[in-house]
């Protein structure tokens, strides 16, 4: 399983570049990955175009290896033969041997780990090895996008040694992704090869790499970070989530694309509570879509905060009128406290304190029930984080049973507001008929 | 003869003649009710760009009627455009203001006449136009994108992944004790791919407890694996189930069908014993003694003469 994939956007843009280069040259990739700038490439051109493709990880390597039709070897360190010796069938072939590699990604992380669960999936694995491996050599037969050559090496010695000077380049260097290297920790374990050496990435290589690739007549570099010197070569920008980095394009010349986040929205078709409205006596959690959830979040949440996804989104109504919306994340550390992500009033009601019982709401037992079905075990409690100028939060500091501040760091984190306070306290320990009426004997009264 | 259709001008609606004033953006009063909202991402978007504008490019209009004071009007259309305008801290921006009085009926119309009346795009002229764009910071700045207006090349390479694990989904669903209702639902469950387990909504209090139990005892965060070791626990105790069906005088409860390893506790049994009863239920079928298929009636034989004597009869205990 390889991450770290580049967006579709960003494949369209390389594709779309890739027609405005010259015909008669092989094109280079660096930092190949999961060779999807290559597949892309092969989907534009087919077999009438050599493409060249560079990494030096484990997965990558075997893969480019076979691409090309260059000779591999991995073979089982000894240490592993009790364990995965039942793979020994598997890897004589090369493509036997690369689809084990490929599958090994999945699986390689469980072995020699203790525990139910990592047993249960070794054994899983193992049970329907033989579907599980025929599929996947099966896929790779089928392939017919293939390599002009691999380099198994550091990105520099490529563009400097094998890659000819008016050759056409194009890379994502994975500069920012720190788990690059660990998520084939697990091949590197077990396996012996010939793993390339090379040097550690420090910011001059970084450096060095962008010189080296913008040396050239055609270049194409995706990064996440600006690069004011680039500017003039700035082909695109793609962001396709609020909360995921942007990629900025560079190259030599071609269109200009972008793509930014555009959250789907919704309609809630339940009226809401105007500025004239009492409250009435009965409250009820309605489960929001995703996109529904987008809406009233647009219309009532603060600009300042990223929208995320939320595992459980509620809107909370009262006789009918919707009076605001929370939504929860999974647990983070604790796996019995969920993280209430989001939690607001409609902003307009005449009560002044409505968003205290947007958060009662939240904690209600009701709410529980919908946590634990979404999650399949028990939730005990909540926590969340508020951003605030003010030493205290108006909103979860008083007046809220059982609530607590559990941590106060200062300056913010979000560089926005002075504090960043962690609030969290019991779940399920009231009914919404409950917290109801506890808000209304405590601040009802307080109103516009 | 009179054209009924012709709009008409109600007596009760003002004419104005606003003009164009400048205000700080944050000292005016914002709608209370407001039904336009926008995106974090547009609002972002608007925000650069008044920023990078150092103005508002087009004017919010405001309302004093005699009801709000000077610098703290009521503002009409442009509520985010002020927001943005404070938020890319312009201390001053212009407005449209409306001095005249107007009925609560003409303000919300004018509120809402300035979010509907809108106008449409021709989408080829404005791809045409987005088009003549070529520098990516005039594209973000129109507030369009090329995979909003559907100029991305399409691509599709060839895939590359490796086959997963097979498994099955069991949803547990707890149901309140309507027997219509868990009828209906089991019937319309039969029509998934995946199984659907029904509980009474009574267990489940029981069955989280169980799980929670689970989790932290054999510190595993995966549920189908928690349920594993509970369902492995229950294999361990299977004859506990025979409170099912025996009575505490040791006489049958129903007259149903129960499982051999509830009466033995254990599923599995020693290969040699296995082959010594298959033998004997052979026997006992080839001389007619026992139904085919029916080892089990050499069993009930074999134990009921071992509790009354070699003249014991099986119907006698049934």
């Amino acid at each position: 399983m390889f991450h770290g994939s580049i967006p579709a956007a960003m494949r369209s843009i390389v594709y779309e570049h890739a027609g405005g280069w010259p015909t008669d040259q092989d094109i280079y990739v660096g930092c190949s990955g999961n060779f999807t700038l290559e597949r892309v490439l092969h989907a534009r051109f087919g077999a009438n175009r050599q493409v060249h493709g560079n990494d030096i990880q484990a997965y990558s390597c075997a893969l480019g290896w076979w691409l090309a039709g260059q000779p591999f070897s991995f073979t089982l360190r000894d240490e592993y033969e009790d364990v995965l010796g039942w793979l020994r069938p598997f890897l004589d072939d090369p493509t036997d041997l690369l689809a084990t590699l490929m599958l090994g990604t999945r699986f390689l992380q469980w072995v020699g780990k203790e525990g139910p669960y990592f047993r249960r999936m070794i054994e899983a694995t193992r049970e329907q090895w033989p579907r599980m491996h025929d599929k996947t050599a099966a896929k790779l037969r089928n392939l017919t996008v293939r390599l002009g050559s691999f380099y198994a090496g550091d990105v520099r010695d490529y563009l400097s040694t094998v890659v000819p000077g008016n050759a056409p380049v194009v890379m994502f260097p994975p500069f920012y992704s720190k788990d690059y290297q660990a998520q084939f920790a697990a091949l590197d374990e077990c396996f012996n090869w010939p793993a390339p050496t090379f040097d550690d990435l420090d910011e001059n290589g970084k450096e060095q790499i962008i010189t080296q690739v913008r040396d050239r007549p055609h270049w194409m570099l995706g990064l996440h970070i600006e690069r004011p010197e680039l500017r003039p070569h700035l082909a695109g920008v793609v962001q396709t989530a609020n909360r995921g980095l942007p990629i900025y394009v560079y190259a030599a010349s071609g269109p200009r694309r972008i793509v930014r986040p555009r959250q789907p929205t919704q309609p809630i078709p339940m009226p809401k509570i105007g500025p004239a409205d009492e409250l009435g006596d009965r409250m009820t959690l309605h489960v929001l879509s995703g996109g529904q959830f987008a809406a009233i979040r647009s219309q009532f949440m603060s600009k300042t905060i990223k929208p995320g996804t939320p595992l459980l989104a509620c809107g909370v109504a009262v006789d009918g009128l919707l009076v605001g919306a929370f939504a929860y994340l999974p647990p983070k550390f604790d796996p019995d406290c969920a993280y209430l992500m989001s939690d607001f009033p409609v902003s307009w009601s005449r009560y002044r304190r409505l968003a205290k019982l947007i958060v009662m709401a939240a904690t209600t037992k009701e709410a529980q029930l919908l946590l634990q079905r979404s999650l399949s075990r028990r939730v005990t409690g909540w926590s969340t984080t508020a951003f605030t100028d003010n030493p205290n939060s108006a909103k979860y500091g008083r007046g809220i049973p059982g609530v607590r501040l559990q941590k106060r760091t200062e300056p913010a984190a979000d560089g926005i507001h002075r504090y960043q306070l962690q609030y969290g306290g019991p779940m399920g320990e009231r009914t919404l008929l409950e917290v109801l009426d506890l808000w209304k004997r405590k601040h009802g009264k307080d109103q516009r | 003869m009179t054209d009924t259709t012709s709009p008409t001008v109600s007596a009760t609606a003002t004419r104005f003649r606003p003009r164009l004033v400048p205000r700080d953006p944050r000292t005016l009063t914002r709608l209370p009710v407001n039904a336009r909202f926008m995106r974090k991402e547009e609002y972002d978007r608007l925000v650069a760009n008044v920023r990078r504008d150092g103005c508002l490019t087009s004017v919010p209009l405001i309302y004093s009627g005699g009801e709000y004071e000077e610098g703290h009007e009521l503002i009409l259309s442009g509520n985010h455009r002020c927001d943005a305008a404070v938020d890319a801290d312009l201390d001053e921006i212009d407005c449209m203001l409306i001095e005249e009085h107007l009925s609560p009926q003409q303000l919300v119309a004018l509120q809402l006449s300035h979010n509907s009346i809108a106008g449409e795009d021709d989408p080829a002229t404005l791809k045409h136009l987005y088009d003549q764009l070529d520098d990516v910071d005039w594209r973000a700045y129109s507030g369009l994108d090329d995979e909003q207006l559907g100029l991305l090349a399409e691509v599709q390479p060839e895939g590359l992944s490796e086959a997963n694990l097979d498994f099955a989904t069991v949803s547990l669903i707890f149901l309140p004790p309507e027997l219509e209702a868990a009828r209906q639902a089991f019937d319309d469950s039969r029509f998934g791919q995946d199984e659907s387990w029904l509980a009474a909504r009574a267990d489940y209090e029981q069955t989280l407890d169980t799980l929670a139990s689970t989790h932290a005892a054999h510190k595993v965060g995966n549920v189908a694996t928690a349920l594993h070791i509970i369902l492995t626990i229950a294999e361990r105790h299977l004859d506990e189930l025979r409170e099912g069906y025996t009575a505490p005088d040791g006489s049958a409860l129903h007259t149903g069908r129960v499982g051999l390893e509830t009466v033995l506790g254990a599923r599995m049994l020693p290969a040699t014993a296995a082959a010594t009863i298959n033998k004997a239920i052979a026997a006992a079928e080839g001389r007619g003694e026992i139904d085919p298929g029916q080892g089990w009636q050499l069993l009930e034989r074999l134990t009921g003469e071992y509790l009354s004597g070699p003249n014991h009869n099986p119907a006698d205990l049934r």
